[in-house]
């Protein structure tokens, strides 16, 4: 495992001391020498790339479903062109003041289409993909989630996926 | 989310995640990851920004990119614009995450 920087918060040992008291938290760990990450090469320079947004802030349209507190592995489908002040957030794992205010903090929509007027990247291969990280079970996540977002991603012909967690 | 870097990637196309989590990201391990050191809800910068976030956004996609080892975490030389107090509150009893109806976060 990659050495964390010094000053990195330890989440893992912090959230095992806060719940000490109940059944232990177990996180995801893939061993990097059996279980090395997948790997798709490069082939495309930034400027030329489709990008494809995926956040896990609970970021939702106002006239969207929100999500429901825990494990709740829906997503929603944001269009490119949704202004920031149509956005919400619904999620109860962190501190949401700020990505109410402003949801650019955890869903950069607005970062990225600046940067698509820009010629700093391709295009938005939209929609937007949202959903709400609060999902404790692995197997939910796997089995449900991540091969629905996947196959969107595909039919979506993004060159890049670019994954936003809050 | 690593996770879901992980089936993306397998299925053909490259992924880049944000992370404020070094040792959640290093566990689970999504093929690039960039590290912004700031308090979690803020991985792609600050409210009322845009600037900072497009310019954080754009920094991020281009470090990914440049990632050449499956797994690599590269930290973005971004600096959170308050002091470092978060830091030492991340996840404490006083400053934990709370569920709806109040009660910490558990499982």
């Amino acid at each position: 495992m990659m050495q964390p920087p010094s000053d990195a918060v330890r989440y893992i040992d912090r959230t095992r001391r806060l719940y000490a008291s109940q059944s232990p938290y177990r996180w995801v760990e893939h061993d990097p020498e059996t279980q090395p990450p997948p790997w798709a090469p490069i082939e495309r320079e930034l400027a030329s790339t489709r990008v494809a947004l995926i956040a896990s802030g609970g970021i939702h349209c106002d006239d969207q479903e929100p999500f429901h507190f825990r494990n709740d592995t829906s997503h929603r489908e944001i269009p490119v062109d949704t202004p920031s002040s149509r956005l919400r957030v619904s999620h109860f794992g962190y501190d949401v003041s700020d990505a109410a205010r402003d949801p650019a903090c955890v869903f950069p929509l607005r970062a990225l289409r600046d940067l698509a007027d820009a010629g700093a990247i391709g295009a938005i291969a939209g929609p937007a993909l949202s959903f709400m990280g609060g999902i404790y079970s692995a197997r939910q996540v796997r089995e449900e989630l991540a091969p629905r977002l996947r196959d969107i991603v595909l039919r979506q012909k993004a060159d890049l996926a670019y994954l936003v967690p809050a | 989310m690593g996770l879901i870097a992980r089936e993306i990637e397998a299925a053909g196309v490259p992924t880049v995640s944000m992370t404020s989590a070094w040792d959640i990201t290093a566990a689970v391990g999504p093929p690039r990851s960039v590290y912004v050191h700031a308090p979690l809800g803020h991985q792609t910068g600050v409210p009322g920004a845009a600037e900072g976030n497009r310019t954080l956004v754009r920094d991020a996609l281009a470090a990914g990119l440049g990632l050449e080892r499956p797994g690599q975490i590269v930290r973005l030389a971004w600096r959170w614009p308050d002091d470092d107090d978060w830091e030492a509150r991340a996840y404490t009893p006083e400053h934990t995450p709370t569920s709806a109806d109040g009660k910490p976060m558990r499982d």
